[in-house]
């Protein structure tokens, strides 16, 4: 029984060493390769680091589009047209989030939150330094002079320019019409204390090559939805 | 002949070394076969439809270069395609890589741009602020620098570097690896002149150890997947350099699972050759000896 035993055991000491031997060897040899390239390890694992994050870019969430027509109840509040601000979804970059319209002018162009060039070659893009339509505060808008905006040429003081979003359509009066060098800082005033709208594109249209001069279209707000709490 | 400690010493340190040596040779032949070819590169650039992607985004820059000159898309029509893009791709891949100079022939490009620009400024009525030909001629000049931008692989001179390192050392290493396990294997045989199985087993620890380690890399690389979290863009550059790895991770996993079949050999061998050697001693001395001392053969085989 006992030699039984023994060579039982002899036998199974033999199949374990088809597995430990090489698992200790393969060990050996990571460990020398370690101790020797270990500057060059380190240095390819820092750089695999530096380029890396904690998961695979995301390249799906480009220009989206947060409009849907007619989506965010609007009331009539004795006479005032309303919406709740909870309802009023805020356009991250690229985004599509409105419409813009001038009937006269036969300006129609979606508005992107944002002003890329990407953006600029599908419609009118946004600042994303300035504010969507309700909120009281400035909004730029900008297009291509051959593109979106090549209607701006027509535009004139009094014409009504609507921005359409999916919690209200705002409408502006065209109050006033400017040519200025690209860097000049008075076109427009973040700090201005109402809503404006001013659209923008290259002057003079109809030119070879780039332009240094903007033509400007300020705009107040003539009425829209009012947020409430 | 019975085991002597001196002698089983120097199997498993003859054993340690091949096994170091079938590791380095697995590795270099993974590196050189999955990695460091052109056709690796150029394989993994066709699978992910890299040029035809490519030349989308070119299309798509460059239109958003020439409008705010007053131009359209429209100018063009006809001016690049996919085929000549992935042609001069190639060509220039290869150059790069070969560390030689590849001139890619824009004459044909620009005599076709102006054409086309000089046709929409007419049609348009567009009005030049200075000399219409230098306007149009540096319009065209920039898309060309962008065209030569776009066709050349980011850090493929680099990449080609280490290609041609590997390539050179590669012969080397090959032959000295394959002579240092030859001498190994020599020295095995030579402690075990009478017990071919012991030879076996010896050389499938090798093995084995050797599939093991050619074997761990991919294997974590394909688990934790840390290759697919580089930052790098464009997606169709991502899924390139995503691709190439991953070809080149198989090519590696399949020598290691090669590797892995040559020992499970060599462990039957083993076997085989072990109940070979039992049995032909049993039969010469079944009528000298007892069971007993079967199983000390057993032992000592």
């Amino acid at each position: 029984m006992q030699k039984h035993k023994n060579r039982f055991a002899k036998k199974l000491n033999r199949v374990m060493a088809y597995i430990y031997m090489p698992l200790l060897f393969s060990l050996l040899a990571y460990g020398v390769t370690y101790l020797m390239a270990s500057d060059v390890i380190d240095i390819a694992v820092n750089l695999v680091s530096l380029i890396s994050a904690d998961k695979a870019p995301d390249f799906t969430n480009e220009n989206n589009s947060i409009f849907v027509k007619d989506s965010v109840e609007i009331n009539d509040d004795d006479g005032v047209l309303t919406v709740k601000r909870a309802d009023v979804g805020m356009a991250d970059y690229g985004d599509l989030y409105a419409y813009v319209r001038c009937t006269r002018i036969a300006l129609d162009a979606p508005v992107y939150y944002g002003d890329d060039d990407a953006i600029l070659k599908k419609g009118v893009g946004q600042d994303f330094a300035s504010s969507q339509p309700g909120f009281g505060r400035l909004i730029v808008l900008c297009a291509h002079n051959n593109m979106y905006f090549n209607a701006l040429k027509n535009i004139e003081i009094g014409d009504i320019v609507e921005i359409e979003t999916s919690y209200g359509t705002y409408s502006y009066e065209i109050k006033e019409t400017k040519i200025l060098n690209e860097n000049d800082s008075s076109a427009f005033d973040f700090a201005i204390d109402h809503e404006q709208l001013v659209m923008y594109t290259c002057y003079p249209f109809d030119m070879l090559a780039h332009t240094p001069d903007r033509f400007f279209v300020y705009a107040d707000l003539v009425s829209g939805p009012v947020f409430v709490d | 002949m019975k085991k002597s400690p001196a002698r089983t010493i120097i199997c498993l340190l003859a054993s340690m070394l091949l096994s170091i040596f079938v590791s380095v040779l697995a590795i270099m032949l993974s590196v050189e076969l999955g990695f460091a070819t052109n056709n690796s590169l150029t394989s993994a650039l066709d699978e992910v439809k890299y040029y035809e992607r490519l030349y989308n985004d070119f299309m798509d820059k460059c239109e958003s270069i020439v409008i705010p000159d007053g131009l359209g898309p429209e100018v063009f029509d006809g001016v690049f395609s996919v085929e000549q893009l992935k042609s001069d791709g190639n060509a220039y891949l290869n150059a790069q890589l070969n560390s030689t100079v590849y001139k890619t022939n824009l004459d044909w490009y620009k005599e076709q741009l102006t054409t086309n620009i000089k046709e929409y400024v007419d049609e348009k009525q567009l009005v030049a602020d200075g000399d219409e030909d230098e306007i149009i001629e540096d319009i065209v000049e920039n898309i060309m620098d962008y065209y030569i931008k776009m066709i050349s692989i980011p850090y493929a001179s680099t990449i080609g570097s280490i290609f041609r390192t590997i390539s050179a050392l590669f012969p080397y290493v090959f032959f000295s690896m394959l002579v240092f396990a030859m001498i190994t294997i020599w020295i095995i045989n030579k402690q075990n002149p009478h017990k071919k199985n012991r030879v076996f087993r010896y050389l499938a620890y090798a093995t084995t150890s050797g599939a093991i380690t050619t074997l761990i890399p991919p294997i974590y690389c394909l688990y934790t997947k840390f290759y697919t979290k580089i930052q790098v863009y464009p997606e169709y550059l991502y899924d390139f350099i995503v691709r190439y790895i991953e070809n080149g991770i198989k090519i590696m996993l399949l020598i290691g699972m090669i590797l892995f079949l040559v020992s499970i050999v060599m462990i039957a061998l083993s076997t085989y050759l072990k109940h070979k050697y039992i049995h032909t001693r049993t039969y010469h001395h079944h009528h000298h000896r007892s069971g007993e001392r079967s199983g000390e053969e057993e032992s000592e085989a």
